[in-house]
């Protein structure tokens, strides 16, 4: 029997790797990991491949690059503005006006975490699919140069929330909220993305080049 | 593109790899060595076409890769270049300049 190289390393190559000799590369590593190398070695040459060729990718479309980031924020900004006044704004209203004091605190929590989870894996879902259906053939690469975007944008706010936490344990669990939330719209904007690019007039295109 | 002519009509991923990291004496990543691939091709240096697939490989082509006349002039220059730089460099003696 054959022995298979680590799926999801696989996976990870097939799904972000660049370049026009990427199966050809997948196959490579196949045949060579079968040599006798360990899973470590497999994933560090995925890493490797995927990383350089995400940055030869934005490189060589960086004009592309720049439009899919910006098409990013706007996008959603405009699906947050657009939810904000017509669920999120309407529900708060309706827990203010009718339901009592005491329960506020468990209304408001309960969209938060009930009603708000789902909506943000949405958000961050429709954002993916929105950057990824208008940069094709380089969706995958456009859909993680926008995230890399938002975590820089974030990365000076979280380091001073993590100095915080270190400083006043009281902040710890909002530095946890913040990461884990950033990481639900990273794995929603992925899985949008990456939905779209799955599909059979994708890979069709992707196969022409 | 040296690598690629010491392995002739043979030349894909795995073999330019090892004869790499067999001349350098290091280990190589497959993911820079074919960025590297990729621009010589742009630039017309090399030549790929696709070989047959292999249940070893996971059933994916090989890509076979060769050097151009455009590529075999470049080398040809760069070596000339090269060798002149060289002599005119003092003589090395005891790893000094």
């Amino acid at each position: 029997m054959i022995q298979k190289p680590p799926r999801l390393a696989t996976w990870v190559l097939k799904a972000f790797g660049g370049g026009r000799a990427k199966e050809a590369l997948a196959g490579d590593l196949i045949e060579e990991w079968r040599h006798g190398h360990s899973r470590t070695w497999y994933w560090k040459q995925v890493l490797v491949a995927v990383g350089i060729g995400f940055c030869t990718e934005i490189w060589a479309h960086r004009v592309i690059a720049a439009r899919a980031i910006a098409t990013g924020w706007l996008a959603s900004y405009a699906i947050g503005y657009v939810w904000s006044r017509t669920l999120i704004g309407p529900y708060y209203d309706f827990v203010r006006d009718h339901v009592s004091a005491g329960n506020r605190i468990f209304g408001i929590q309960f969209a938060s975490v009930i009603l708000g989870l789902p909506l943000w894996v949405a958000f961050g879902a429709l954002t993916g699919w929105i950057i990824a259906r208008l940069h094709r053939p380089y969706q995958a690469v456009m859909v993680t140069a926008y995230l890399g975007s938002v975590w820089l944008w974030k990365a000076p706010w979280l380091c001073t929330l993590a100095a915080d936490a270190l400083g006043h344990p009281r902040y710890i669990e909002s530095l946890i909220a913040s990461l884990l939330s950033l990481a639900i719209a990273t794995a929603s904007t992925l899985m949008g993305g990456l939905w779209e690019g799955s599909r059979p007039v994708a890979f069709l295109n992707r196969a022409k080049i | 593109m040296l690598a690629i002519m010491c392995l002739g009509e043979d030349a894909y991923g795995v073999l330019i790899v090892d004869e790499l990291k067999e001349q350098t004496g290091r280990e190589v990543a497959f993911g820079s060595v074919y960025a590297a691939l990729e621009r010589l091709e742009n630039k017309g240096f090399v030549s790929s076409a696709m070989g047959e697939a292999t249940p070893e490989r996971g059933g994916r082509a090989k890509r076979y890769f060769r050097v151009t006349s455009s590529g075999l002039k470049e080398v040809r220059q760069t070596r000339e270049t090269l060798t002149k730089l060289w002599q005119r460099l003092p003589k090395l003696q005891r790893g000094t300049a």
